[in-house]
């Protein structure tokens, strides 16, 4: 043991908006899970094992929004992602015998036919199917501090004239961190990091007792923080905020200058399921025959050229390492440099979208785990460290009036109420309205109705995912995000007109119930 | 041995006539001079076709060297390839050997698709990725979106669900209003058809108009404002983005028509409050809040003093400085450190003013500024 100067907090935040759809044999989008499953979920649980095993004293946070821990939990998800994981090992079968006469293209087939063997392992025989008990696991060992998020992400800044619409984000969601870890979650990821002052009167209701805001959301607080983003503070509501280091979060964001963007790692865009001839491919891209990415990507980055050579696993993996080195190294100077100027312990906080690691840069668990040991090893600067024991250990802190702010492109709301995507929030406003009247009026009243009325908070929750506006604006899907918005407040209209004239369509709700599955045990009160 | 064949050759030629020599050297391009005996004949003869034959010669060699190297090569060649050939083999029997459990499943899978596969010629003969790939890329080239991007999503075609579609109104009236930014305003609103036809009645000219008042530090009473921002809203137009670019300042967005006695409010919003878009100072003040303990728990302690919990960390930071007995220990703390931010910015932050509108910008600025602290630490602890 060393005496440290200060402390890093890596902190993932792992997110994926509510995707699932009985009503289909296959559906396009689910594969977003599926992909976040192979390449970052069980990547990251297997490293985060081995680290323990091996006696690595490691500490990471990560977030698990209750939408994505419901996908996680839900049967037929688990049923259809082996059903993926199958034929994905069926492809890169096949692909090794294509490939034959190719060695570099071969080893690939090769690495991607043991990982995915692997992975199917670990999904299906090491972890039950159950990926939620490994992380509770991990958490219960002291290697892992879960944080919750908003229940499905909804941008809470734009319910604020709803109270009640954020508590049932708020409480839903500790709710349903109770259920699948076992404990109430003591820090959240408000969706997109977007605050407004006051939202701390729902937090303090559920406990908890942090949010994570973006480096302005300190900065410009009311006063600024004399000791920056490098420690905590308290808000007037006595819950503490934590703000993002900028210079370890570009490190990593950025896809030009950050690590990610070197050329020996895997490129994203170039995968068999475009570059392969469409009789050979379709088994393996959507049944409409739309060419979809497979996961199975042969090239490398290569540089800034479309002249994209073969991925050398082994090159990439040695560049992770060095990556990881550098990245320690930084952070040692970093926080050296913070603790001789500061006269305190700082914790600098390094938050990434969890999927980047894995899916967005493929080498990115693996540069983790080096990280993690060359950090226990090799350095006697800082510790990793959980959120929540940097303020149990250092309880006395400023306090500061954040700012309003997101961690969104420009630093505030623009991303999520802009051109393409501000046509929603009439329509969600008045689904708000309606749930709160709903609740106080009509619960209560019949079995039927309650039933109805529990139906109608889900499709609410699930309209108002941050992630339909974000796609909407960024462009990669549309016509989904546009559909899932349009059905579930179409749902809940329909469910709210049905409640008010006592006609509850019952086999129609039924089809409702098993479709929107998500929270079972809802709880209407909460959107009194 | 080339002696004697010298010596034959030589032979040979001496049986020749002069003149046949002749022609021999002409046709070899030997250099003959007028008057040469048939001696110096013979020799030039034999010279140059010796000198040709041990060309000829040396060529051979080099040939049968070559051969002999190829035909190593080819050996070698095929001792690795066979050697690889076993490598795979046994690679190949190991993964069989572990994926047997999983071939059942395959199998199942296999079944399922058969009906997709079916009718399907093996082409994997002419499928061939290119060493080097100039394929086209599908997708955003963004990292955030990177989760949601499966390539090329223009063909998705979804089925309607017969729920109708969504209201153009809900002929209400309601007005929602957000400070987007430290600019922006952003603010839709919802006019039923009874109260557009009302004050519509009143008006002096048949319009809507959209007022965007500055009511900071005052009370608004619909005519007092500051400054106010007024446009006529377009036949349809049920939205608005306001730029007031002015951070920290309060501001009341009203539908309003003109009549004779003034703007006469249809719809007036809540007033917002732009967000700061820069550091700022300010009494510096600590507070303990133990962690394990509830904040319901910190709540009572705090006592009825505490009229809203907006006000909690205040009040127990006085009563610390106060100090009074609390069941919890707590410092009476003052800050040591330095204010980093006058260190990266000077006083007041004046470097990182309002031109610094987005957060990426916030964030390079505060990167190269940190990054300068690093590389320049050492120097300025030692200043101290």
């Amino acid at each position: 043991m060393f005496d440290e100067k200060g402390f890093l907090a890596i902190l993932l935040h792992a997110h994926l908006p509510y995707v699932r759809h009985p009503e289909f044999d296959e559906f396009l989008e689910e594969d977003w899970f599926y992909e976040a499953v192979s390449e970052t979920y069980l990547p990251l649980i297997d490293i985060f094992e081995n680290l323990a095993q091996d006696g690595v004293n490691f500490k990471v946070n990560i977030t698990i929004s209750p939408s994505l821990a419901s996908m996680m939990n839900d049967e037929l998800l688990r049923s259809r992602y082996l059903k993926h994981l199958y034929r994905l090992i069926d492809l890169t079968g096949r692909e090794i015998e294509r490939t034959r006469h190719q060695p570099d293209f071969n080893n690939l087939a090769w690495f991607y036919h043991t990982r995915f063997q692997h992975l199917r392992y670990l999904f299906e025989e090491k972890y039950n199917r159950d990926i939620i008990s490994q992380l509770k696991r991990l958490q219960d060992a002291g290697y892992l501090e879960i944080l919750t998020v908003a229940a499905t992400h909804g941008f809470l800044p734009l319910m604020e004239d709803h109270p009640w619409a954020i508590r049932g984000q708020i409480l839903t969601a500790r709710d349903y961190h109770r259920k699948c870890f076992g404990r109430d979650p003591k820090g959240i990821w408000l969706p997109e990091c977007a605050y407004f002052n006051g939202v701390e009167r729902f937090l303090f209701e559920a406990e908890i007792r942090y949010f994570i805001l973006d480096t302005h959301g300190l900065l410009f607080g009311k006063p600024t923080p004399i000791y920056g983003v490098y420690a905590p503070i308290f808000t007037p509501y006595g819950i503490a905020a934590y703000g993002r280091d900028p210079e370890s979060s570009k490190q990593v964001w950025s896809a030009e200058e950050g690590y990610p963007g070197d050329f020996d790692y895997r490129d994203f865009y170039r995968d068999v399921g475009f570059d392969l001839d469409y009789e050979y491919i379709k088994p393996y891209i959507h049944p409409d025959g739309i060419r979809i990415f497979t996961g199975v990507k042969y090239y490398r980055i290569t540089g800034k050229t479309k002249h994209k050579q073969p991925y050398i696993r082994d090159a990439a993996l040695n560049k992770a390492a060095i990556h990881a080195g550098n990245f320690m190294f930084n952070r040692e100077r970093q926080i050296e440099y913070l603790h001789s100027k500061l006269g305190i312990k700082p914790i600098v906080l390094a938050p990434y979208d969890a999927e980047l690691f894995g899916h967005w840069w493929f080498e990115g668990p693996e540069f983790l785990n080096y990280f993690f040991r060359k950090s226990c090893y090799d350095q006697k600067i800082f510790k990793t460290t959980l959120l929540s024991n940097y303020l149990r250990q250092f309880p006395t802190q400023q306090i500061v009036n954040p700012a309003r702010s997101s961690w969104g492109n420009k630093g505030y709301y623009e991303v999520w109420v802009e051109g393409s995507n501000s046509w929603i929030y009439p329509h969600l406003h008045v689904a708000e309205r309606r749930m709160n009247e709903l609740a106080n009026y009509y619960y209560g009243r019949s079995e039927v109705e309650d039933r109805a009325i529990r139906q109608a908070a889900r499709e609410l929750l699930l309209a108002q995912s941050s992630d339909w506006a974000f796609i909407m604006k960024t462009g990669t899907a549309v016509g989904y995000a546009h559909k899932r918005f349009t059905d579930h407040i179409l749902r809940f209209t329909r469910i709210y007109n049905e409640v008010k004239s006592h006609s509850v369509n019952l086999d129609w709700l039924k089809t409702i119930e098993e479709r929107d599955n998500i929270f079972p045990e809802i709880n209407v009160e909460y959107f009194k | 041995m080339p002696q004697r064949k010298e010596t034959d050759e030589s032979k040979g030629l001496l049986k020749k006539s002069k003149e046949e020599l002749l022609k021999l050297a002409k046709r070899l391009s030997a250099d003959v001079k007028k008057g040469m005996t048939k001696l110096q004949l013979v020799k030039i003869i034999s010279d140059l076709t010796s000198k040709a034959e041990d060309a000829q010669k040396i060529a051979k060699m080099h040939i049968e060297k070559s051969k002999e190297k190829a035909k190593k090569e080819i050996e070698k060649t095929k001792r690795v390839a066979k050697s690889q050939i076993e490598k795979t083999k046994r690679v190949a029997e190991k993964v069989k050997s572990v994926s047997k459990g999983i071939q059942r499943s395959v199998n199942i899978l296999k079944r399922t698709t058969l009906a997709r596969k079916k009718g399907r010629d093996e082409p994997e003969a002419r499928i061939v990725l290119e060493q080097i790939s100039t394929k086209p890329v599908h997708g955003t080239g963004d990292v955030e979106p990177s989760k949601y991007d499966m390539g090329d999503m223009s063909r998705r075609k979804f089925v309607e669900e017969a729920l109708g579609t969504l209201p153009e109104s809900y002929d209400i009236d309601t007005i929602f209003v957000i400070a987007r930014d430290p600019e922006w305003i952003f603010c839709y609103w919802d006019i039923s058809r009874d109260t557009i036809r009302h004050y519509l009645t009143q008006s002096i000219d048949n319009r809507l108009y959209i007022k965007i008042s500055d009511v900071t530090n005052i009370i608004y009473d619909g005519g007092n404002a500051n400054r106010y921002l007024l446009y006529e809203i377009p036949y349809g137009t049920k939205n608005w983005y306001a730029f007031v670019d002015s951070p920290e300042r309060d501001f009341v967005v009203e539908i309003v028509v003109k009549s004779r006695h003034g703007f006469l409010p249809i719809l007036r919003s809540k007033t917002v409050r732009m967000p700061p878009s820069t550091t700022s100072s300010g009494e510096v003040r600590f507070v303990t809040i133990p962690f394990d303990i509830p904040l319901a728990r910190i709540k009572e302690i705090v006592g009825p003093r505490l009229r809203d919990i907006s006000e909690l960390a205040y009040l127990l930071s006085k009563l610390q400085e106060e100090g009074t007995e609390l069941p919890f220990p707590y410092v009476s703390p003052l800050p040591e450190g330095v204010i980093l931010l006058e260190e990266l910015w000077g006083p007041d932050g004046q470097g990182i003013r309002r031109y610094l509108k987005g957060s990426e910008e916030i964030l390079e600025r505060l990167r190269k500024a940190l990054k300068w602290n690093l590389s320049s630490s050492d120097n300025l602890i030692k200043e101290r």
